[in-house]
């Protein structure tokens, strides 16, 4: 990949998580409790008994693709319980994991270790009752705040992630850039743009606000950044660093405006201050 | 019921009836288990 490409692609934005080693080895267990069925495969097919030889291998391929399941599952409740609006996980993969194990325990009680067919069923059941006691169910609602002014969840998490991603753009663009003094201020725009969509996410009430916000303050941002990373590579010109100076002073007083705006509800302003923004971006040849 | 209770009680339900019958399945297989048809 080349750095035009690098450029035109910002990675999308993953929100850095440090939970410890037991968060993270939850579910491991059904990868550990079939291990057995290992070693009677093999004296399965020592002793050429091919009905435990299916229940035993099908029954381990069973397990294995629970714990896989469930441990998606659970990345994924993680993932909607870190934010704050967020759609259920699509699907309930704990749930299924779950009738997996129950399917597989009554079949291996019942086939492989020869119970009668209530006792299976027990083993079955019990499995399953552990399954939810322990891991519990996915979560089905979807995650709102109230004041959203009709905005779905959908919508508002899409805005967010759509605002991180051109974040991590610009951030990928100052890399390019070989100007200490643009690439402070650069990372200090991005610090100002974090903050407020992070504020947006406190409180998507400002989300109206928030989608002119990142359509042409941080839209624009990213083209001037991008632009600028490009064309300094090819040719070094004073012009166009007084241009690209001029832009970042007013991305910058303009961001810092917009967080004050966004913590004082100045509705009217802050749609005054973007019709002017959308103006002098629109002269520069941004937008 | 608090929540490590009720983990608490899941763990032991899905260890016990997992590894019984896995285990219970991996003692058929071997000649203890069904002395009758395999040693023969």
């Amino acid at each position: 990949m080349n750095s035009t490409e690098q450029l035109t692609r910002p990675k999308p934005y993953q929100k850095k998580n440090s939970q410890g080693f037991l968060h993270h080895s939850r579910g491991i267990l059904l990868y550990i409790l079939p291990l057995a069925l290992i070693p009677a495969s093999i004296l399965s097919f020592v002793y050429g008994d091919l009905l435990r030889i299916t229940i035993n291998i099908s029954g381990c391929a069973a397990f294995l693709l629970a714990a896989s399941l469930l441990r998606k599952g659970i990345a994924a409740e993680n993932e909607y319980q870190d934010k704050k609006i967020t759609q259920a996980p699509k699907w309930p993969l704990k749930t299924f994991a779950a009738f997996i194990v129950t399917i597989t325990t009554a079949g291996i009680a019942f086939i492989g270790a020869g119970n009668s067919f209530l006792v299976s069923i027990a083993f079955g059941l019990g499995a399953l009752a552990g399954m939810f006691f322990l891991y519990g169910f996915d979560p089905r609602r979807e995650k709102m705040l109230t004041g959203a002014h009709g905005y779905s969840a959908e919508e508002i998490s899409e805005t967010i992630a759509e605002a991180q991603t051109q974040i991590n753009g610009i951030e990928q663009a100052n890399r390019q850039i070989n100007n200490r003094g643009f690439n402070q201020r650069i990372r200090g725009i991005c610090q100002q743009a974090r903050e407020i969509v992070d504020m947006l996410e406190e409180s998507p009430g400002d989300i109206r606000r928030a989608r002119k916000f990142l359509n042409i303050y941080l839209g624009g941002a990213l083209k001037v950044t991008e632009g600028y990373a490009d064309m300094q590579r090819k040719h070094q010109s004073e012009q166009l660093t007084e241009n690209f100076e001029n832009i970042l002073h007013t991305i910058e007083s303009v961001f810092i405006e917009q967080k004050q705006k966004l913590l004082e509800d100045d509705v009217l302003d802050l749609d005054v201050q973007i019709e002017v923004l959308a103006a002098q971006l629109k002269h520069e040849g941004v937008i | 019921m608090s929540k490590t209770l009720r983990s608490i009680i899941g763990l032991l339900l899905l260890i016990t009836t997992v590894s019984l019958a896995t285990c219970q399945s991996l003692y058929k297989v071997t000649p203890f288990g069904n002395e009758s048809s395999y040693e023969d």
